[in-house]
């Protein structure tokens, strides 16, 4: 068990938060909702949540996965100073494990806690992704792999879970179409969970399994294949936005606030970088290593999980997540969900905020953005869908790279 | 048309930030409207570079810091053969960076 809970948290909105001017021959991005503001914004809003003033601040983290490559801006620690007068001479560090970046963020806040070196942390998550056209993007997710075999060889995050998809099929011995049915219920879910989330990229995603396998396979509103088997409605979306959480004891937690939750147990453990070194592609194993780690921590197990937030920066790995966490038998999560399972309604609900698939997909902001929501839920302000049952234990599950970094963690209610 | 560079004025407390801070560091205001700077000052200090970044098509680069006459500080290009530490200067916005489509624009100061 970590001593150290959180007592505050804010999302921003998330989104293409630009605006496109056409110009005659290009398209000009004006930035709406800079890099910098989205941390001032996501800073600023937490602090306040925890009925802190600035200067109660000991430290700040942030996470972001590629600002130099999005934004042309590296060393973003040092923007944190502009949140408050009194956060000069603070210290302040960045963190970067491609889209788990910013929940390593939180584990590193949560080690100097427990240190005993800082009472209150400051944790931000934060990218902005949308300044670049797509190739670019593509091309700066690409250096998240392992480089020299696979994005330095053309290798894209659609590739690389296309890969993981097409083992999966394989081993549970599923048809293309099996596959298919089961990743849109996936996705549809999603779409219908982040309808009620006023903070999500995609609000008016097709709200059923049948509206998706029904889109055309080309033109204008298709479900373009991306990568086979996965096509357009598989992936996240390319967001903007910044989350952040404040961390602090949880013996002055308890002392100073009327709602605590704990983090109860942590669960970082990373794979091998290639995809090709991997014997089993069917299943995270360094996934499930987190979780069992996670779960020993906080003394509890599957049967207790009342809501999770899971990273399905690809319907397929919602599947792996799913089957990780135990909350599935290994093969049937996409049973599961074709089922019905894991809506608002049933005994555990998975990705109420709409995920990374409808809620959005900000690469650095997506750990602390879990924290952040899965918080809400558990004092009982969430945004968006609650539960049909008021949760008392939330897990979330961000994954880096091809689920090479994985990071788990347990979030309790305990006042 | 003519460009300006954007100070930021507190409407807290009437202060002007260069460049923008996102919260006013005198009164601690989030609310700011934008105004153009003032384009006379004081060169603070420059330097003068030989071996440029990419994108930078010339043989070398005179970097200034100017204080405008508002208290702004802020850096941009000085086209000034010699200049002096001390000399008041007038600034223009200009084209500083072409990369592919998009153009960074910044001051580029003058003695005239
Ligand atoms: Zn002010």
């Amino acid at each position: 068990m970590s001593n150290v809970s959180i007592i505050g948290a804010y999302n921003t909105k998330f989104g293409a938060l630009i605006e496109v001017k056409d110009m005659i021959s290009f398209k000009r991005k004006i930035d709406t909702h800079s890099f910098y503001d989205l941390i001032i914004e996501a800073g600023r809003g937490a602090i306040k949540d925890a009925g802190l003033e600035a200067k109660d601040i000991d430290a700040v983290w942030i996470g972001s996965c590629s600002p130099s490559r999005f934004v042309n801006q590296e060393h973003v620690a040092p923007i944190a100073t502009a949140i408050d007068p009194s956060f000069r001479f603070k210290p302040m560090t960045r963190t970067e494990c491609a889209c788990a970046s910013s929940s390593v963020a939180i584990y590193d806040a949560v080690y100097a806690i427990e240190a005993g070196r800082y009472k209150n942390v400051l944790v931000i998550g934060v990218e902005k992704m949308n300044l670049l056209d797509t190739p670019s993007m593509t091309a700066t997710l690409a250096t998240c792999s392992y480089f020299p075999e696979e994005g330095g060889r053309g290798a894209t995050f659609p590739s690389l879970f296309a890969e993981l998809a097409k083992a999966y099929k394989a081993h549970y011995k599923l048809s293309d179409q099996e596959l298919r049915t089961q990743l849109a219920h996936v996705a549809a879910l999603c779409y219908r969970n982040a309808a009620a989330n006023p903070l999500a990229h995609v609000q008016n995603g097709p709200a059923t399994a049948e509206a998706i396998l029904a889109l055309p396979e080309t033109g204008r509103g298709s479900n373009l294949m991306i990568a086979a088997p996965l096509r357009l409605h598989d992936c996240s979306l390319v967001s903007d936005g910044a989350a952040a959480v404040v961390l602090t004891t949880t013996e002055n937690a308890k002392a100073t606030r009327k709602k605590v939750v704990e983090i109860a147990g942590i669960g970082h453990s990373v794979e091998y970088f290639p995809l090709s070194q991997r014997a089993n592609k069917h299943l995270l194993e360094a996934g499930k290593n987190a979780v069992t780690k996670a779960f020993q921590e906080a003394r509890i197990s599957t049967a207790d999980i009342d809501i999770a937030e899971v990273h399905d920066c690809f319907t397929i790995n919602q599947l792996l997540t799913t089957e990780a966490l135990g909350l599935s038998e290994h093969g049937r999560a996409g049973y599961d969900y074709a089922a019905g399972r894991f809506t608002a309604e049933d005994k555990v609900s998975v990705n109420l905020s709409g995920g990374l698939k409808a809620k959005g997909h900000p690469v650095g902001a997506t750990g602390a953005s879990m924290h952040a929501l899965v918080y809400k839920q558990l004092i009982g302000e969430p945004i968006g869908l609650a539960p049909k049952k008021a949760p008392t234990i939330g897990v979330t599950f961000n994954v880096g790279g091809s689920a090479v970094t994985n990071c788990v963690s347990v979030l309790r209610r305990i006042k | 048309m003519e460009r300006h560079i954007l100070g930021y004025k507190c409407r807290g407390c009437g202060r002007v930030w260069y460049p923008n801070r996102g919260v006013c560091q005198d009164c601690r205001g989030i609310e700011f409207d934008p105004v153009p700077l003032p384009q006379t000052g004081k060169l603070l200090t420059f330097t003068v570079l030989h071996n440029l970044a990419v994108d930078f098509e010339v043989p070398s680069l005179t970097l200034g810091i100017v204080e405008l006459s508002n208290g702004n500080r802020i850096t941009g290009h000085l086209k000034i053969d010699q200049p002096k530490i001390g000399m008041k200067v007038t600034g223009k916005v200009e084209p500083v960076r072409q990369v592919g489509y998009q153009t960074f624009h910044g001051m580029v100061f003058s003695t005239t």
